[in-house]
């Protein structure tokens, strides 16, 4: 995938990036967008939607003209550190220790970012365990050596009086013991080596501090005790860390040097960020900036729920509209303007979010990139294979599997575009979708690695390592088997039925309702007519699920499940999804092979044996029936709809009407199948079958005759006849 | 590339800054560097650059230098010019300071181009071969920047489009002139014809044995030394005791020098009062001029003299002639004579001016007359003739020439040239010096093969104009003598008359105390 995949219209010259940094990826100045208020800018994507690549492609290719820090909230490394001495180090510093050196090691325009404010609240934080032994303490302190700015922080004197400082923190570890607390000794040696222009530094930052009073030192104190007490007091003093190391950017900015010598915004760059540690960091920016400390460090933080995430609503349904939400699809840039009035605190924090959309792939770029994989571009070898007769038929039939699964997701595509790589397709007219997913696929992080089918690896980058982060531990080993079963389902409620039965005998089991909101947390769509949402993760969990255990046993059990319980209902008891309970049981019947039992409920049901249905009523329930899942081609075995539906293959028995409802039922199941070709030849008999069922006096042959036509025209189309939100954009 | 450039140069304020005080700097330099080694100086016309505030250079295609007066007449030398364009032709230069800084001067410097034009236009209806084309250049203020001018003279010349073939004009004998004249003739052996400056040292010395100060020079206008011998003649013998000479001690003034010496030549009788000298600042500016005068006037007074000689330039002679005027010396009447600069005198006179120069209302005789020569003047030849019986042929022709010339004037046959003012004589004398160009070129045609005479062959012919192949100018006979000069040129003795302000034209003076020998045949001895 190459890195700027579908980001064209962010990245480019008059992009939302461009003009948030201020330069364009050349380098060039634009003028900035918003300011001096800036909002927090979350990119909002499932998994696998490129959010972490758009940072990285930020971080490369515009940290080149503006500082760009980068730091992921779910590196392991951050937890360890803080680990090593919980009692003076947290994630938060150790992030924005991590931040501080890279704008430490910013070699470009205006050189480095010093922060001497962040390093005397690190170094009051690092100093102030009272329990820990001197030499700790000081080797604590020692340990942010590297954050100390060289040079003009210090005054007239530069290097000597940072040598001298350097040199009075070695003498404080010779003379043990202490006469006074090591935090006492520390601050006393700093302000009295810092010069005027750096106390007034600390003053302005630390003398903000609660209780501080204006005196900065009472500020480092009170920082230092509010870090030690933990909870609360912890969340505090590491906020306000990081507002010194904001405050630190924004002086580097602002001062007469930084004003001739840089351009554009800083930059800092959040993956992950909807984790715990982005939430800490995230959090104090926006109630900083609602409360009019204003800075002019650009803050992008991924975040994985439609909305950004749940902390920055304080009543969803109060809040929801508050939000500004763009997407590059919605052209120009996104109008952001902090909501007036309210108390700083109280409202919601999403007045200080923008929340862009990430961008799915038009078809044109999956193409592209399709193209690109399939080795266009391999060198000769693509051009002496050449044009093979059926070879644009087999890559307009990968091209449309591909568009229909990945949705334009950028991961899908890619892994899907690389699978197809390595495929050959014999014959385009019976390629379905099932085989794009079995193609094999070496990890690329793996190359001598066995390669493995191409739906096994996208689930693992999609689900196994993007767990939701409250799913309890005991649940990780089974979330994906749980959600292969819920993709057979529809509503919660067939969904919880599922999860009652499979976690029969487990202590900790999982409601389906909290399933759906850890699959919301992690990004995935909502569907009303699919517990599953998104339409290509179904495909996965439903091979998935087919291949647990022999011949689809697994599959056919859960659907068995879901028949049994709905054929336990009473037979016309209403239905959100496919009109009465029968037909729900139908439905599922048919997914786990029923094919005569739901072509016997259909024919029963027909208001000509069944005068109390009416005809509307029955087509609904024909095209609900009909979109079961098929297992047959995932299983390998001969599929003889094709046939049934033409009358080719005699039906089991039965009258006519039988036998017409028969065909008719399997050339929609057919059409409706998505995962292979439209067969435009079956789409000309609906009028015909439609029309032959009411050569018999039935009330509703009107309906028939203009579903006829609806059909028609959809299928002309290559609509599905009964559109679904997880399918609308796919057509 | 670009990138590369705004990344380094103008990504920031600081860039910015710098680069442009940079560029700034380099501007600067390249402003003050370039200018002085490159010489790009600012283009006034084709062929005319600017230098020190004045356009020099040469131009032919209709360019005034700024100086309206002569728009019309440079317009019709460019139409000329243009006629002609493409026939065998050689080129004359007319060199006058063409920027004059007052209307006087202005006025005057028209006539000299109208004269040009005018020999211009007549040359080339003679149906002789080559033509004639015309250019006029500009050597600058007081001729200051003459050099690059002769070096622009010097190309024309070795061109073979433009073929130089004379330079004329020079209407101020100047250091600067001398120095032009003598580059030209000496270093570049292209010949010149001075027309208008009367100073001795920008004359050939006659004598056989003489080395000639300038080679290939010729003149139409009688030097000062001739002009005073000329004025010396017509005053008869006027005794030393009636005669006082006042002179300007300005340094590199040849013109006021060599008048000085013309005007010093002994003289019968008891000796008169001494020289009264006195030194102007500059040509053009009388200085502390005046009160000397009045103490040189008071002097005057006390002496038996009379008559003054004044070898100065025509402003401090206004003024002198006013101091003069002004001193109350018991009713004595004063002449001055002076040269022929005096001629401009005119123009300087207010009515006030006059009013003081008449003295008495009542009187019968003016205060102060002046009375000074003129290279030539246009009722000469007229008066000359009335109530004479004898016609002499130094008479007729120069009245035949003249009077053509006055009808190509007043009939704009020429051309729409401005008004003709023949009064001042500049008209006259340059279009004798022009006539007298085109002789000697067709002769050096008629002897040598091609359509253009080589340069050398042209300057040969100046000794050949006498006798039979004389010039019969408007302002005389123009016989030249071996050294390049006019042989016995009469000059005009003229009396400017205050009360009725006008010039008088006097008599006709003869540098060699006598009238031109027939047919002008120059006498051996002579050069």
């Amino acid at each position: 995938m190459s890195d700027d995949l579908g980001f064209s219209k962010l990245l480019d010259d008059d992009g939302l990036v461009a003009r948030l940094l201020g330069k364009t990826l050349k380098g060039r100045n634009r003028p900035l967008l918003y300011g001096p208020d800036l909002p927090v800018v979350f990119l909002t994507g499932g998994p696998g939607m490129g959010k972490g690549r758009l940072l990285r492609c930020v971080r490369d290719e515009f940290g080149r003209h503006v500082p760009a820090v980068h730091a992921d909230c779910a590196a392991p490394a951050h937890a360890e550190r803080a680990g090593q001495h919980p009692s003076t180090r947290s994630e938060v510093t150790e992030a924005l220790r991590e931040m501080a050196v890279q704008f430490g090691a910013w070699g470009g325009d205006g050189g480095p970012i010093a922060v001497p404010r962040l390093y005397a609240g690190l170094v009051a934080v690092a100093a102030g365990d009272p329990l820990a032994g001197s030499a700790t303490g000081l080797e604590e302190v020692r340990r942010h050596d590297d954050l100390l700015p060289r040079g003009s922080f210090w005054g007239g004197v530069l290097h000597r009086a940072f040598r001298h400082y350097l040199a009075a923190l070695a003498a404080l570890l010779a003379a043990q013991p202490l006469a006074t607390p090591l935090i006492t000794a520390i601050l006393d040696e700093l302000f009295e080596r810092v010069s005027s222009e750096g106390k007034a530094a600390l003053e302005d930052c630390y003398g903000a501090y609660s209780g501080a009073a204006g005196h900065p030192r009472l500020g480092l104190h009170a920082l230092s005790v509010d870090f030690q007490q933990g909870g609360e007091g912890r969340a505090n003093a590491e906020s306000f860390l990081f507002r010194a190391l904001r405050e630190d950017v924004e002086a580097a900015y602002a001062s007469v040097r930084g004003r001739m010598a840089r351009a554009g915004r800083p930059a800092v760059l959040l993956d992950h960020a909807d984790n715990a540690l982005g939430r800490r960091l995230l959090r104090p920016v926006l109630l900083d900036r609602e409360s009019g400390h204003h800075d002019r460090v650009v803050v992008f933080a991924t975040a994985r729920r439609a909305d950004g995430g749940r902390f920055l609503y304080r009543s969803t349904d109060a809040d929801a509209e508050a939000v500004a939400a763009w997407g590059p699809a919605d052209g120009g840039l996104p109008v952001w303007r902090r909501a007036q009035g309210g108390v700083p605190g109280l409202v919601a924090p999403a007045r200080g979010a923008l929340l862009v959309r990430m961008p799915t792939l038009t078809t044109e770029q999956q193409n592209n990139e399709v193209a690109r994989l399939r080795g266009h571009g391999r060198g000769s070898g693509a051009g002496t294979l050449g044009h093979q007769p059926g070879e644009h038929a087999s890559r307009l039939r990968v091209e449309s599997g591909i568009h229909r699964l990945s949705g334009g997701r950028p991961r899908f595509v890619a892994r899907l575009g690389e699978g197809a790589a390595s495929l050959r397709v014999r014959d385009p007219a019976a390629f379905t979708d099932w085989d794009l997913l079995d193609a094999p696929v070496r990890a690329g992080d793996e190359p001598e690695g066995r390669p493995v089918p191409v739906a096994d690896l996208l689930l693992d980058d999609l689900i196994t390592r993007q767990l939701p982060e409250e799913l309890p531990p005991e649940q990780h080993d089974h979330w994906l088997d749980l959600l292969g079963h819920l993709s057979v389902a529809h509503t919660g409620n067939c969904a919880q039925k599922l999860l009652l039965a499979r976690q029969e005998g487990r202590d900790e089991r999982l409601s389906a309702y909290r399933v759906a909101e850890l699959l919301a947390d992690s990004g995935w769509p909502h569907c009303p007519r699919h517990f599953i949402g998104d339409r290509g993760l179904r495909h996965l969990l439903m091979r998935r699920l087919y291949r647990t255990g022999q011949h689809g046993d697994a599959w056919r059990a859960d659907h068995e499940l879901l028949r049994d319980h709905f054929a336990g209902l009473f037979p016309s008891a209403p239905d959100d999804q496919c009109g009465t309970a029968a037909a729900h049981a139908a439905h599922h019947h048919l997914a786990a092979g029923g094919v005569e039992a739901a072509v016997d409920h259909l024919t029963r049901a027909f208001p000509l044996r069944d005068a109390t249905r009416g005809m509307a009523e029955w087509c609904e329930e024909l095209l609900a029936i009909a979109g079961a899942p098929c297992a047959v081609p995932l299983g390998g075995g001969t599929d003889d709809r094709h046939a049934r539906a033409l009358g080719e293959a005699p039906p089991a028995g039965g009258d006519w009407l039988r036998r017409r409802i028969d065909r008719l039922l399997h050339a929609v199941w057919l059409y409706e199948d998505r995962t292979r070709p439209v067969d435009q030849a079956l789409t000309g008999t609906w009028r015909q079958l439609l029309d032959r069922l009411g050569d018999e006096p039935v009330p509703g042959t009107e309906v028939l005759t203009r579903k006829a036509g609806e059909w028609a025209q959809l299928a002309q189309e290559r609509q599905p006849l009964k559109p679904c939100t997880c399918t609308r954009h796919l057509g | 590339m670009l990138n590369w450039l705004y990344n380094h140069l103008w990504a920031t304020r600081l860039k910015k800054a710098v680069t442009v005080l940079a560029v700034v700097a380099v501007v600067t330099a390249a402003g003050i560097v370039v200018p002085r080694n490159v010489g790009g100086p600012d283009t006034c016309a084709d062929g005319v650059e600017k230098h020190g505030g004045e356009c020099i250079g040469i131009n032919g295609s209709g360019y005034d230098f700024g100086t309206s007066a002569i728009g019309r007449v440079s317009d019709a030398i460019a139409e000329e010019n243009r006629r002609i364009d493409g026939r065998p032709h050689i080129t004359v230069a007319l060199m006058l300071p063409l920027q004059p800084e007052s209307d006087a001067e202005r006025e005057q410097l028209r006539s000299d181009v109208q004269g040009a034009y005018l020999g211009q236009y007549r040359a080339n209806r003679a149906e002789e071969r080559p033509l004639i084309r015309l250019v006029l250049a500009n050597p600058g203020r007081n001729y200051g920047q003459q050099e690059r001018v002769v070096d622009e003279l010097a190309k024309l010349a070795d061109s073979t489009k433009h073929n130089l073939r004379a330079v004329t004009g020079f209407n101020l004998s100047l250091r600067n002139t001398v120095d032009a004249v003598d580059r030209l003739t000496n270093e570049l052996n292209i010949p010149v014809l001075i027309s208008r400056a009367s100073a001795d040292e920008l004359a050939n010395d006659e004598g056989s044995t003489a080395k000639p100060r300038f080679k290939g020079l010729a003149r139409v206008i009688p030097t000062n030394r001739q002009q005073a011998e000329a004025l010396a003649a017509f005053h008869g013998g006027l005794p030393d005791e009636k005669t006082v000479l006042v002179k300007d001690t300005r340094p590199d003034d040849i013109y006021v020098d060599s008048l000085a010496r013309a005007f010093s030549r002994d003289e019968k009788g008891p000796p008169g009062a001494k020289d009264q000298e006195f030194v102007s600042p500059s040509i053009n500016d009388p200085g502390e001029t005046g009160n000397d005068f009045t103490l040189i006037g008071h002097n005057i007074c006390r002496s038996p003299a009379n008559v003054v000689y004044f070898a100065g330039r025509p402003v401090h002679l206004r003024l002198f002639a006013i101091k003069l005027a002004e001193v109350s010396c018991h009713g004595k009447r004063y002449k001055i004579v002076s040269g022929s600069g005096a001629a401009t005198l005119d123009r300087y006179m207010s009515d006030a001016d006059w009013k003081k120069l008449q003295g008495d209302a009542g009187a019968k005789e003016a205060a102060v007359t002046v009375q000074y020569t003129a290279p030539a003047h246009p009722s000469a030849w007229s008066r000359e003739l009335s109530g004479e019986k004898e016609r002499p042929a130094y008479l007729t022709e120069p009245q035949e020439e003249l009077e053509e010339l006055r009808r190509l004037a007043q009939r704009q046959g020429a051309g729409d040239i401005g008004p003709v003012d023949l009064d001042d004589s500049r008209t006259m004398l340059v279009h004798d010096g022009m006539r007298t160009i085109a002789k000697a070129v067709f002769m050096a045609n008629a002897q040598s093969p091609g359509a253009v005479p080589p340069r050398e062959r042209v300057s040969a012919q100046w000794p050949r104009l006498e006798s039979a192949h004389r010039v019969a100018g408007t302002s005389g006979w123009v016989c030249l003598t071996n050294a390049g000069n006019p042989y016995d040129k009469p000059v005009a003795v003229v009396e400017l008359d205050p009360r009725t302000r006008r010039l008088a034209f006097a008599g006709l003076g003869w540098p060699e105390r006598r009238p031109q020998p027939k047919d002008c045949v120059v006498p051996s001895g002579t050069g």
